[in-house]
């Protein structure tokens, strides 16, 4: 009964890659809080970009994200990414007009 | 009733079986374990309400005529360690539960209880940074910098985001215990580390946009 | 082993309570969620009778309401906080309690297994314990009619702050709003899990040829509805959980600086009330779409079955649902274009809206032309079916004049609003519910429902829904506002439409009347009703292989191998009209 449902065709994954992912993972928050200490010019863009890539390693390496197949990577991905991105945006754009407005 | 009862798989509260074999089902991208899809779908879930809470704190920003400079608050170096401290914790869930499948028991216990560890480490850093906040006067409705906005926002989402490392921990240490008993399935711990990694996720999304942008 | 796992299942059907209370199986509780939400749905439609009665008789004094309800109609007269906490909960319970609860969990916990040939739902336990939160919820939401201090809600249906959010704003702002917040969070909640559940089952549960393409459009609107249901319900779980701080911990995430409550000033700073707005509307529009898309499969079902033709366009169904379902996101501002939004992202949200008709104006076309040169059969699903393409037309068409922000600015929250939902949103859907109810009871009970009495209810129904909401269109072009206490003696140029109210008002009270037919029919079919052969209607879908009623385990091990799509009616060269799903292309002329 133990392995009803479990699947062991994922490929296994060597801790090296683990190591390797981590130590990525250590040299981009250097970096983030780095450039957000120090107010580097486009901060703000290189942190978001450094927020994604850090995500990109947690999630594909980590939630084995990558080990899934593509459609469901895919809807993962499209549906956090587009559904909070869309939310953001929208609500922003209305919010600089209210910031406008009370000028 | 009884002789029934018996028959049942373990996790089947319900008496069907929670994989009738699987050739029985029409192939698809999706069906490979209906379990792990449903954690997925739950991290989707899990991840807009924190998404939408991130939105709701950019539009306050935005609308908000000034917004206190986060390096008088919090220190770059004490935020870097908490930020280490949880990525390494997820780093060394994804080795336990690599080791869980590959038989390696030792390795799997030795980092499964690391990680644990860990999650407790941020917690307790985390208390500490609220005690620090609420020290310097910070409030849910009020705060010394006059954004009363701010100090609820950053209650309400890192709070939430502690509740979910709490909880993390909890199930974590319960199914621990059940492992020991040799009670809980591979896949669970698989799961439960996929829960862990994601409140890891989280984090970095709230390190960002809370503490850095 | 899966040669005694069958021989176990024989003897699994267990004891009244886990049969019938505390049952896994998807039947009972889609069963069990059928009932509960039809339950709310009278108490709402009783609330609903007396708002039209105060509207149209405003502040009339009505003796046997005085006697009843003393507190809150003292001397036969409705206090108009009594009016605002009627329409608040009017509005709650049918949308979420009634409408979302009996589609979603009702239709779609009893269909989806069924229609994908599986035995049960992905994760059975979860789905027992959603139905008990959603009864939780609803109990919650009922009882502050009893337990709150200040009465219920009465910030309507959208919660608006500040109203919601300031506790002394009104008598239902108090405890009432409170109630209101706990009641939606057990909701959410449920409403959650029943779609992890939902979309995980049909994802990885259908059987041997079912694939995505030969699933009934029921299943397909389903699983979008479900799927939408999880990208939308997050933003309203946070925008309570600041809703609830707001109130209770005195943040201001949804209250601006400078507010007056009773002339003092009150000490909130830097929020924003649009926030709330578009929180609310980003699950609010998902949402009323997602009653609606299973109500669109609903009819694309029925109307094929009796027109004893294929669903005309099948892809294309399927790709309007998923259009409809996704750009269901990107709409919600047509709600707020009078609450001071930035005029561009206003033009953005008006041209999103104009865009959803395209999807629906493909899935109305379609119907027709299902319909076109068909043999119709009018039983009574097929009734209610034809009634909902209607309804949907004559909403939809209104819905075109709101989503144009010029024109909206007149008819934002004016009557016209409430005719275009009550046609689009809540009379679609409940004809679609009152629809599949008839189309699918064989199913439940092994009975079919009274044919006669189905007719009487349906025309009953048909005509006073229509006079009932489609005069409300002309009170709202001439201005007349939405939740309005006494239209006549505060707005006296209102006072002239005042007819038209009274005749909405009795036409209310018809089609409340007439429900009461529904409701007799259900139970006296249930008990009396004639009994069911295994597929009434001759229908292709892999429900109706098995017998009326169902058994406790759908096949018992046993999953069929699906063969082709489910709408091969009249299939060239088969020897009867139908063809299910599970037979084979060289038996197609054969015995079937
Ligand atoms: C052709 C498609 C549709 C268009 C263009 C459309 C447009 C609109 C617009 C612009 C409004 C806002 C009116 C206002 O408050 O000023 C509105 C309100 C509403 N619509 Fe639609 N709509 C469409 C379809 C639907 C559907 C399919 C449903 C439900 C199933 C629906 C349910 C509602 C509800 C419930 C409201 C009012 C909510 C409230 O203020 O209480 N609409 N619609
Ligand atoms: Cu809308």
């Amino acid at each position: 009964m133990e392995n009803l449902g479990s699947h062991t065709q994922e490929p296994i994954v060597s801790p090296k890659t683990f190591i390797l992912v981590w130590v990525l993972l250590m040299i981009l928050t250097g970096f983030e809080i780095f450039a957000a200490y120090k107010g580097i010019p486009w901060k703000n863009e290189l942190i978001l970009a450094l927020m994604l890539a850090q995500a990109y390693l947690v999630s594909f390496y980590f939630m084995h994200l990558r080990f899934e197949k593509f459609p469901l990577i895919l809807s993962v991905v499209l549906g956090v990414l587009l559904t909070v991105g869309l939310l953001c945006a929208l609500i922003i754009w209305d919010g600089i007009h209210i910031i406008q407005l009370s000028r | 009733m009884e002789e029934i009862r018996r028959m049942e798989p373990i996790e089947g509260i319900h008496g069907l079986p929670e994989q009738v074999s699987a050739e029985q089902f029409a192939p698809s991208a999706f069906s490979r374990n209906r379990k792990k899809l449903m954690m997925w779908i739950f991290i989707i879930s899990d991840a807009l309400l924190f998404g939408s809470f991130l939105a709701v704190y950019t539009f306050e920003r935005f609308i908000s005529p000034s917004w206190p400079d986060r390096w008088k608050i919090f220190e770059p170096g004490y935020l870097a360690v908490m930020t280490v401290v949880l990525l390494s914790s997820s780093t060394f869930m994804a080795v336990a539960v690599e080791g869980l499948k590959q038989g390696k028991n030792r390795r799997f216990g030795f980092f499964y209880a690391v990680t644990i560890l860990c999650g407790i480490v941020f917690l307790a850093m985390q208390a500490h940074e609220w005690a620090h906040f609420i020290g310097l006067g910070a409030r849910l409705n009020t705060n010394p910098w006059g954004v009363p906005l701010f100090s609820g926002l950053f209650f309400m989402i890192t709070g939430f985001h502690g509740f979910h490392v709490l909880t993390g921990v909890l199930i974590l240490s319960f199914i621990g215990v059940l492992k020991l008993m040799g009670k809980v399935s591979d896949e669970t711990i698989e799961l439960a580390g996929m829960y862990w990694s994601f409140v890891d996720l989280v984090w970095v999304f709230i390190l960002a946009v809370i503490y850095l942008l | 082993m899966t040669v005694d796992k069958q021989v176990e299942r024989h003897h699994k059907i267990p004891g009244f309570w886990q049969h019938y209370i505390f049952s896994t199986n998807h039947k009972v509780i889609g069963i069990q969620y059928l009932i509960t939400a039809f339950a709310s749905a009278l108490i709402a439609a009783g609330m609903a009778m007396l708002i039209r009665l105060e509207i149209a008789w405003p502040e009339h004094s009505w003796p046997i309401l005085g006697t009843l309800f003393p507190g809150a109609f003292p001397g036969g007269v409705m206090r108009p906080e009594v009016y605002a906490a009627l329409f608040t909960m009017h509005g709650t319970l049918m949308v979420f309690f009634f409408l979302s609860a009996a589609l979603v969990g009702g239709f779609g916990n009893f269909l989806i297994p069924l229609q994908i040939g599986a035995d049960d739902m992905a994760f059975p336990f979860l789905n027992m314990l959603s139905y008990w939160v959603y009864l939780t919820g609803l109990l919650v939401m009922l009882s502050s009619f009893f337990f709150s201090p200040g009465g219920p809600a009465s910030a309507g249906w959208t919660s608006y702050p500040p109203l919601s959010a300031l506790k002394t704003a009104i008598a239902g702002s108090d405890w009432g709003q409170s109630f209101w917040i706990v009641g939606m969070a057990f909701f959410i909640i449920s409403f959650t899990m029943g779609g992890l559940n939902f979309v995980t089952t049909v994802l990885s549960m259908r059987t041997r040829g079912m694939h995505m393409m030969r699933l009934p459009l029921t299943t397909w609107a389903l699983f979008t509805t479900a799927a939408v249901g999880i990208l939308a319900f997050p933003a309203l779980t946070a925008a309570v959980v600041m809703l609830f701080l707001d109130r209770h911990f005195g943040t201001s995430f949804f209250l601006p600086s400078g507010l007056y409550v009773a002339g003092k000033l009150l000490p909130n700073k830097g929020g924003s009330p649009l926030l709330w707005q578009h929180l609310f509307w980003f699950l609010g529009h998902p949402e009323v779409y997602i009653v609606m898309l299973p109500a669109m499969g609903f009819t694309s079902d029925i109307l094929s079955t009796f027109c004893r033709k294929p669903i005309f366009g099948y892809p294309a169904m399927v790709g309007s649902i998923l259009a409809i379902g996704s750009l269901s996101f990107i709409v919600w501002g047509h709600h707020m274009f009078v609450s001071g939004m930035n005029p561009y992202l206003g033009l953005f949200f008006d041209i999103t809206t104009l865009i959803i008709a395209v999807p629906s104006a493909i899935k109305t076309f379609n119907w027709m032309a299902t319909l076109w040169e068909a043999k119709i059969q009018l039983r009574t699903p097929m009734l209610f079916a034809l009634a909902f393409v209607s309804l949907f037309v004559t909403g939809g068409l209104s819905g075109i004049f709101l989503a144009m922000a010029p024109a909206d600015i007149q008819l934002h929250d004016t009557y016209f609003v409430i005719s275009h939902f009550h046609f689009i949103m809540a009379g679609a859907s409940l004809f679609g519910i009152f629809a599949a109810t008839n189309f699918w009871f064989p199913k439940m009970f092994g009975r079919m429902m009274n044919e006669t009495l189905g007719k009487f209810h349906f025309w009953i129904t048909f005509i006073t829904y229509y006079c009932t909401f489609f005069p409300m269109m002309f009170l709202g072009l001439h201005g007349e506002m939405r939740r309005l206490y006494d239209p006549v003696q505060y707005y006296t140029m209102f006072k002239s439409l005042q007819p038209i109210n009274v005749f909405i008002s009795i036409n209310a009270f018809a089609l409340g009347a007439a429900q009461l037919v529904f409701v007799f029919n259900f139970f006296w079919s249930m008990l009396r009703g004639e009994k069911a052969s295994a597929n009434p209607w001759n229908a292709n879908g892999l429900e109706w292989t098995l017998s009326s009623p169902l058994p406790y385990e759908n096949w018992e091990g046993n999953s069929p191998e699906v063969q082709r799509w489910p709408y091969d009616y009249s299939y060239p060269g088969a020897a009867k009209d139908y063809l299910p799903q599970v037979v084979p292309e060289q038996a197609a002329a054969g015995n079937y």
